[in-house]
């Protein structure tokens, strides 16, 4: 389970953050949504424990992320917007070594598989990664998260830089490790994508959270029309 | 754990022979390291050359005195006021020398060897002067002295902090260079082992190379079965430095910056403790305690000996023999040779303490000057090693000193037996010939390096220490308020 | 274009705050050094001018040797520092500075600094040229390596070439601002030279002035040569990391592996005789001659003969002058000659050994650049030499004044013994030395020229014609 409660954070005089208060289910995939600078990365970032709140607490399977980082960055499965790797390594050395980091040792054949799973083709697994497209590396990161089989997965803008197709699957696989038991949070842009692959949206606007929306009910033009109706309303 | 240490440790090896930089510097270090054994060896081989050249030519020069006492002469035919019976002639022809001998290690720390002469000649009469040796480097080439010599020491001092820059500059900083430090943190198990692993990793590998370095060394100078003690200080000090520079690197990277940034950082760390530390500390010792012109030595090699020379010689008697009770002035006046022979003796010995003065002065100035250079050691740690280094080899200054003492015992031996001779007033024997050509020791002049190398770099290892912890708190700090990793 | 890019590389380095305070730190050890040796100079003048002082009272007290003895007795002269070598000590710490001028005996110069520290004198030294030579080549490279290289991974080199700037200007421009950084701290470093020059009184003579001049434009070359290879090698990489593991390994290697090397090479290719056999060989050589102090020479008998037959007279009784003093100064003249041969030798295989560095001076810029550096502070080995030289021409008209004044200051007395008149020996002066023109320098020191211009040639060339290969878009992450 992935919680936020009441949490705040600024950067000077800045509020990133104001009295943020989440859940993601076991289960559950949780869509953020809002516009730039409404502080979906710096909720990722002090889900990940690389920020620190000024007030409240972040928890990730029942452990406090501020009080024992380590422990929770132990369960928790992480996809930045752009995910950079090692250059000289191949995707399948990539996957091996942040694996092998993680204390999970796989066959050969089992790395190759959650490469292809990852949506990236078997031609490129042994590859130099410096060789990669954004959306191939982004695979390779995504193959890195899942392999982890974290009790919970937060990705950043993930979808950003794929093509359709490598979206789609992205958003199957999500799918795929939710229903395995994972609490996923996903920030993004693409409300079509929110709405192919999560339970719950939230929107979030000046570091507050203004809606929470259930996409399953709702087309993607009637989400896109809320979306932007609450970004008027706040402007 | 043990499986990050593991795929740390394949993870290195592929960073590494991937890398056709990384692979090339540590070739050429290699290299380095090979040349400057079998530099190092050569040098001494020249040294050793030099020493049988030096007994061969004694030996001539004996030998053939040798052979006038078989023979019942005194001297050459074509030179009949030589009298090697007498002990001023005696003394001219028992040639000898007091000599350094290089230590099995000295081809691994040629230290000043090059600089500083290794003999000089024990002879009472002959003006024979501890700090009179030959200047190797003004007969020599100059300039090649001032390129600098290329041994084991040198490669370790200077080139090892370069090749430890080179593996691990980007040790974390290349990961925030790309951007997935975020990555790394949420994959790795503990940060902070991982972080230690990666920075230990480069060091250790450094570590095994100078030890491979220092096992040719010893093997090929012999090192290891001559001198093991000795040998195993060598290799113990270096890795030390190793570790020392280790930690140096290790601050840096804690500060959490990108690799352009901690490159400039380590290198600014080499060009300061291996670049403007020693040469600064150098002309600032030398500006507080210059060397000059040796007015003092050169006084009393000249006017206070001249003075010595053509004083009146009763000025000079009482001191002598004040000196030497076992001794007494003639009962009877001896023959106008003889009185004019111990006259000289006499004038020869109140020389020789002025020698004895001018030579504690100079053993006294570079000892302060030494001592001004130590307060500066825990900054100057490529010193403090190659110094150490160089007074475990007997090639260092204080080794010199040694020698040096070992000179003024030796000519002031000869010149105790030659005054014995001379007091007998018989001509001298073939045996007490013999005796004149204890040359004083031909000995190495290696030991343990003085204690205060040590804490020296223990201090700056423990102020890096220090500032890993330091740098890592604020680092950490503040990555927690910006979020910027 | 290529102003507008300068402008625009200064602004950058100006906004970093790391390249300015490398920069700053170059600039104060700049400073520093030359503040230092100005104040080393002026120590070692003053101690200079005492020993000379304290010499000539001992000089001018004798009173009770004859020419001969005083011969014995001897002077000394002490070798005075180049007016320059503030900027660059050269080889100066490792040569003796004080010679013992002495009847019968040329010594070497004695008492080098070196002779009197630790090993810490292998370990550089605090001067200008140094700085210049060996340290400023490695800031450059450390501001310099990522001077396109991180314009190709942030983007703009696309944006500039796409907007239609030649690549060549982008790296002229880069490579001008860099150079334009160098020219700051050797000008700085010059105006500061001078302006502690003048406050002491010291004379800038034109012989100064050119050199100072020619040390500042060798230096000036030299890292012109390093920028623009620097900034080629950011460009051909392609990633700033390697860059600068490239700039580092050469920078190693031609700063501080080949000048060693190539110095153990040298005297490997044209070794020097054993200091124990070239004074023995001397010493043979020496015992050849006429022996002064043997009279039953036979090479002494015929010198005499010649004499006697010189002035038509039959015994030596009979003689206006001291025969002594003239077969002292022929066993002179020929020990002359025999230092000529060996030291010349010497000498010889010195010179070749340099020779062999400024060969290689053409595989290794650093290398020339030092060699000039040394060569216009007036403290390379060709300079040290001529104080050696000068010193013995010194000695040999001293010695020869003494012997002259051995022969004829007296008067034969009716017994036929030599009677020696009483000598003011306070006339004779002391050592001058002549300082050499920067065309000796120049002499000695045109393999390096021409090495430097040949790099510069290439360097220039390269950056001209070497753009064709250079990527413009990085190989991603």
């Amino acid at each position: 389970m992935i919680e936020t409660r009441e949490v705040r954070k600024s950067y000077g005089t800045t509020q990133a953050l104001d009295a943020l208060t989440l859940t993601v289910n076991p289960g559950e995939v949780l869509g953020l949504l809002g516009p730039n600078g409404a502080g979906k990365t710096t909720t990722i970032h002090l889900l990940a424990g690389f920020l620190q709140p000024d007030s409240g607490s972040v928890i990730i399977d029942g452990i406090d992320v501020v009080k024992n980082p380590d422990g929770a960055r132990g369960r928790l499965g992480y996809i930045p917007e752009n995910v950079a790797l090692y250059p000289f390594l191949s995707a399948m050395e990539n996957l091996q070594h942040f694996s092998a980091l993680a204390g999970l040792k796989f066959r050969r054949d089992e790395l190759a598989k959650k490469l292809v799973t990852s949506g990236l083709a078997s031609d490129a697994i042994h590859r130099p990664v410096s060789t990669f497209s954004k959306g191939m590396r982004q695979k390779v990161g995504i193959a890195i998260a899942t392999s982890k089989e974290a009790k919970a997965l937060v990705l950043d803008e993930p979808a950003s830089g794929l093509d359709p197709h490598a979206s789609h699957e992205l958003s199957m696989l999500v799918r795929k490790v939710a229903d395995e038991g994972a609490a996923v949070l996903m920030a993004t842009h693409d409300l079509f994508r929110a709405k192919e692959s999560c339970d719950r949206v939230v929107i979030l606007q000046d570091g507050k959270l203004v809606q929470e929306l259930d996409p399953r009910s709702l087309t993607a033009n009637d989400l896109e029309k809320i979306y932007l109706k609450q970004m008027e309303s706040n402007a | 754990m043990i499986s990050t240490f593991l795929a740390l440790i394949q993870f290195e090896y592929q960073r590494i022979s991937r890398s056709t930089m990384r692979f090339v510097a540590i070739c050429v270090f290699l290299f380095c390291g090979f040349y400057a054994i079998t530099s190092g060896a050569h040098h001494v081989e020249i040294w050793k050359q030099s020493l049988v050249e030096l007994e061969s030519r004694d030996l001539e020069q004996r030998t053939e005195a040798l052979g006038w006492f078989a023979n019942g002469a005194v001297g050459p035919e074509d030179r009949d006021w030589i009298n090697i019976t007498q002990p001023r002639w005696a003394d001219r022809y028992a040639a000898a020398h007091a000599a350094m001998v290089p230590e099995p290690l000295a081809a691994l720390a040629i230290g000043l060897s090059d600089i500083r002469s290794s003999w000089a000649v024990v002879s009472a009469t002959r003006g024979a002067q501890p700090f009179r040796t030959s200047d190797p480097s003004t007969l020599g080439n100059a300039e090649k002295l001032l390129a600098g010599n290329f041994d084991l020491v040198f490669v370790l001092a200077y080139l090892m902090p370069l090749l430890l820059l080179v593996l691990m500059f980007d040790v974390g900083s290349l990961e925030r260079d790309l951007g997935m430090m975020r990555m790394v943190r949420t994959q790795t198990l503990s940060p902070r082992f991982w972080w230690l692993l990666r920075v230990s990793m480069p060091v250790f590998m450094v570590a095994a190379l100078v030890l491979i370095l220092c096992l040719i060394g010893g093997v090929r100078t012999g090192a290891i079965e001559a001198t093991f003690d000795q040998w195993l200080s060598y290799c113990g000090i270096s890795l030390g430095y190793t570790f020392l520079w280790g930690l140096l690197f290790a601050a840096v990277l804690s500060a959490g910056t990108g690799s352009s940034t901690a490159a400039l950082w380590m290198v600014g760390l080499w060009i300061g403790f291996c670049v403007i530390v020693p040469a600064a500390v150098r002309q600032v010792v030398s500006s507080q305690m210059p060397t000059l012109y040796a007015s003092e030595t050169t006084s009393v090699l000249r006017a206070e000996r001249y003075e010595i020379l053509l004083g009146n010689i009763e000025n000079y008697k009482g001191p002598f023999y004040a000196a030497r009770p076992q001794l007494s002035p003639p009962v009877k006046t001896p023959a106008r040779a003889i009185v004019s022979d111990m006259d000289r003796l006499v004038r020869q010995a109140a020389f020789m303490s002025e020698v004895e003065g001018v030579s504690q002065n100079l053993s006294e100035s570079e000892v302060s000057r030494e001592a001004a250079v130590a307060r500066f050691g825990w900054i100057n740690p490529a010193y403090v090693y190659q110094r150490a280094l160089c007074v475990l080899s007997g090639t260092e200054s204080v080794s010199y000193r040694q020698h040096r003492q070992v000179i003024l015992d030796s000519v002031k031996e000869r010149q105790e037996a030659l005054i014995q001779a001379q007091w007998k007033m018989k001509p001298v024997d073939k045996e007490t010939f013999e005796s004149l050509f204890s040359h004083g020791p031909w000995m190495g002049y290696g030991q343990a390096p003085e204690k205060g190398t040590y804490s020296q770099l223990l201090v700056l290892a423990a102020a890096a220490f220090v500032a890993t912890g330091a740098f890592s708190r604020i680092r950490k700090s503040r990555e927690r308020k910006t979020g910027v990793v | 274009m290529i102003f507008r890019l300068f402008l625009l590389e200064l602004r950058s380095i100006r906004s970093d705050g790391r390249l300015l305070a490398l920069v700053a730190v170059a600039l104060s050890i700049l400073l520093l050094s030359v503040w230092i040796g100005a104040e080393s100079q002026r120590v070692v003048t003053e101690g200079r001018t005492a020993a000379m002082e304290t010499s000539r009272q001992q000089w001018e007290s004798i009173d009770r040797l004859s020419a001969h003895g005083v011969g014995h007795y001897g002077s000394y002269v002490y070798k005075p520092n180049s007016p320059l070598s503030t900027l660059d000590s050269g080889v100066m710490p490792f040569t003796g500075k004080v010679v013992r001028v002495e009847a019968h005996v040329q010594n070497p110069p004695a008492h080098s600094d070196a002779a009197s520290w630790s090993s810490l004198v292998r370990l550089g030294a605090f001067d200008a040229g140094t700085i210049l030579a060996h340290l400023l080549p490695l800031i450059l490279a450390f501001t310099a390596f990522s001077s396109v290289a991180r314009d190709r991974e942030t983007g703009l080199l696309r944006v500039l070439v796409a907007q239609g700037v030649p690549l060549r200007s982008v790296l002229w421009g880069k490579s001008l601002a860099y150079w334009f950084l160098s020219l700051l701290l050797v000008g700085a470093l010059i105006i500061a030279h001078i302006a502690l020059g003048q406050a002491s009184g010291e004379p800038l003579t034109t012989d100064i002035k050119t050199r100072l001049m020619l040390f500042g434009a060798s230096h000036s070359l030299h890292l012109l040569i390093v920028v623009l290879l620097s900034v080629w090698i950011s460009a051909r990489v392609s990633d700033s990391r390697s860059a600068l593991m490239i700039l580092m390994i050469a920078w190693l290697v031609t700063t501080v592996v080949l000048p060693r090397v190539t110095a153990e090479l040298s005297s490997q290719i044209f070794p020097l005789r054993s200091q124990i056999t070239f004074e023995d060989d001397m010493k043979e050589d020496r015992a050849k001659g006429l022996d002064g102090h043997n009279p039953r020479d036979e090479r002494r008998d015929e010198v005499r003969q010649q004499v006697l037959e010189e002035y038509g007279v039959e015994e030596v009784r009979q003689l206006p002058v001291n025969i002594g003093g003239i077969l002292m100064q022929k066993d002179e003249e020929y020990g002359n000659q025999v230092w000529d041969e060996h030291f010349g030798r010497r000498h010889d295989t010195v010179r070749k050994q340099i020779g062999v560095v400024q060969a290689i001076s053409f595989l290794d810029p650093f290398l020339a650049a030092r060699g000039l550096s040394m060569a216009f502070a007036g403290t390379d080995q060709f300079h040290d030499a001529q104080f050696q030289r000068q010193s013995e021409n010194y000695r040999r008209d001293l010695i020869k004044a003494l012997n002259d004044l051995d022969a004829k200051a007296g008067k034969r007395e009716a017994n036929g013994r030599w009677r020696r008149e009483k000598i003011d020996y306070s006339e004779i002066a002391d050592f001058q030395f002549e300082p050499q023109t920067v065309d000796f320098a120049l002499k000695h020191r045109w393999p390096e020229i021409a090495a430097l211009l040949t790099w510069l040639i290439a360097s220039l060339a390269l950056l001209h014609w070497g753009t064709r290969r250079i990527p413009i878009v990085g190989t991603g992450r």
